[in-house]
């Protein structure tokens, strides 16, 4: 390759991920400096006064959350079951005179700012969870669970909110929205969260409010058997392929349950104490760093069946070339008949190992 | 005559009603202005650096809170865009840094220098492949590419954003180049 083709490239993938990553029509959020920095100002020039402004802080909280019952003054509420596709978000982000800004820079307390890990326009596998972030640990769910409106090509569809910790950094609380069974496949899903000047719990309101659209692909189902170590993928309920797999060894067994694919990259570099290699067709499956993933080194294991990785599902190279075109982000990958225990929720994706019932509970905070 | 005297008299305008410029101070930055026109623009270079929504929301709003401490003492936007990049890309080294503390401390094997699986698995092969190769040049040259290749930055900019003089851009920017050039060559079909 010339050097004015990696330049070239270069600027196009910048442009692709930076582009992808924020939307042109995503609306600007509102600006956090405008809620946070005056109080904080406010208590460093005024230090003897800090127990006045504590208390200040303290009416201000109750006053937001009053505020909060009064709609009127918030943004729209975006209508009831018929939530259409084309509900703009409502995000006053330019005025200074929001009635939520100046009740929060008054000392209101704290503002919790939301995001979704979900990017919007991108056609997704039927097991991916949307997921809320949030910046702050949130003591109420209930206001966040009743602004959701949840819509399937147009439709009201019944979908329910799990409230975790935030395993991988993300921020300091995490919330997974998903349906009983999967997604519908090949369908439009438009999430609504009608969130801003809300209250997060006492002293806690939500900085804004947030629309999500995405596309869902076909069922595409892989499962692997470990007590056949083999991987089968189904789309639409077509069987398509089965390959020969090796599995995590007795020492280092692969996780059970349902994981979903986080992540495609083409190679992957491994690292633990008694390795460190760079490995082809990597799809992600767990934070703690599980792949299905092309193997060359363990091509006679694989063949012959055995379970030689570290926890790794390892394919042969061509086929793991052929599942990487196969499958995408958000499919799910069902692991059936293995000894290792069933992966946690925060190690990944790991919704679909918790059972509905228990889902509607909530997790961490009650949602009912 | 009468007329003429009360219009001089008058500080804002010349003898013949026209505005005269009065010396004042420039008025501070307007923050709020800034963050509508570039909150976009930087949450986009912060996710180029650190690889996350996310983090990068959080780092541009961070930096937008310190830009507002500090907006009294500041009159030029464009001094103050260039303040909202270099913090930005101050923010984002942290971001890194904690990042790899958190990655001790997981299980099994873990890739180095990779972000957290995001939404660039939805990118073209030939992107993926591009922007995992950045991911693992050393920090400078990467932070190097990043301004010339995406924010469109002259040399002497990217200088003043990284606190560098313009001779190192050039040869983190050729020195990165090579090594993505051999990364990058041997995928070509």
């Amino acid at each position: 390759m010339t050097g004015d083709e990696i330049e070239r490239q270069l600027r196009d993938a910048f442009a692709a991920r930076a582009e992808g990553a924020v939307d042109d029509r995503r609306p600007v959020p509102q600006a956090r400096f405008l809620t946070e920095a005056p109080a904080r100002r406010r208590l460093q020039w005024l230090a003897p006064a800090a127990a006045a402004a504590a208390v200040l802080g303290l009416v201000g909280g109750v006053l937001a959350i009053a505020g909060s019952g009064a709609s009127s003054q918030g943004p729209k509420v975006v209508g009831g079951h018929s939530a259409a596709g084309s509900a703009t978000p409502a995000t006053p982000a330019t005025s200074y005179g929001s009635p939520g800004a100046s009740t929060a820079s008054e000392g209101a307390g704290t503002t919790v700012h939301i995001k979704l890990y979900n990017a919007d326009n991108h056609t997704v596998g039927v097991a991916m969870p949307v997921i809320a972030i949030f910046s702050h640990k949130i003591t109420n769910a209930r206001p966040f669970v009743q602004a959701t409106r949840v819509t399937v090509n147009g439709k009201p569809y019944q979908a329910a909110w799990y409230f975790e910790r935030s395993a991988a950094g993300l921020g300091a609380m995490e919330a997974h929205l998903r349906p009983e069974y999967y997604w519908p496949p090949h369908s439009k899903i438009h999430v609504s969260l009608d969130t801003q000047g809300k209250a997060a719990g006492r002293g806690l309101t939500y900085d804004d409010s947030l629309t999500l659209d995405f596309t869902t692909g076909a069922r595409t189902i892989a499962t692997v058997d470990d007590s056949t170590n083999t991987l089968t993928v189904r789309t639409d309920g077509v069987s398509v392929a089965t390959y020969p797999v090796s599995l995590g060894s007795p020492k280092t067994p692969t996780f059970g349950g349902i994981k979903v694919i986080m992540g495609k990259q083409a190679t992957v570099r491994l690292k633990g104490a008694a390795y460190d290699e760079v490995l082809p067709y990597a799809l992600r499956l767990t934070y703690s760093g599980e792949y299905l993933v092309g193997s060359p080194g363990d091509t006679a294991a694989i063949q012959k069946r055995l379970d030689v990785s570290n926890g790794c599902t390892d394919l042969v190279k061509a086929n793991a070339a052929r599942i990487y075109e196969m499958l995408s982000v958000g499919d799910p990958v069902e692991y059936v008949g293995g000894k290792g225990p069933t992966m946690s929720f925060t190690d990944g994706f790991g919704d679909w190992n918790v059972r509905w019932p228990k889902w509607l509970q909530g997790g961490l905070l009650p949602t009912s | 005559m009468a007329v003429l005297i009360a219009v001089e008299a008058d500080p804002t305008t010349g003898p013949m009603g026209a505005v005269v410029p009065v010396p004042v101070a420039p008025a501070p930055v307007d923050v709020h202005a800034l963050y509508t026109a570039h909150w976009r623009y930087l949450v986009r270079l912060a996710v180029l650096l650190v690889d996350d929504v996310a983090s990068a929301e959080d780092v541009v709003q961070d930096a937008f809170v310190a830009l507002h401490r500090k907006s009294a003492d500041l009159r030029d936007p464009e001094a103050a865009l260039g303040y909202l990049r270099t913090t930005v890309l101050n923010l984002s080294r942290s971001v890194l840094r904690r990042r790899q503390v958190v990655r001790k401390h997981l299980r099994v094997a873990e890739p180095e220098a990779t972000a957290p699986a995001d939404h660039d698995v939805l990118l073209r092969d030939e992107h993926r492949a591009a922007l995992a190769a950045v991911r693992r040049l050393p920090r400078h040259q990467r932070e190097v590419l990043i301004l010339r290749y995406w924010s469109g930055l002259s040399e002497r900019e990217i200088a003043q954003t990284l606190g560098i003089s313009p001779g190192s851009v050039k040869s983190a920017a050729s020195r990165g180049l090579a090594a993505l050039q051999k990364a990058l060559g041997g995928d070509a079909s």
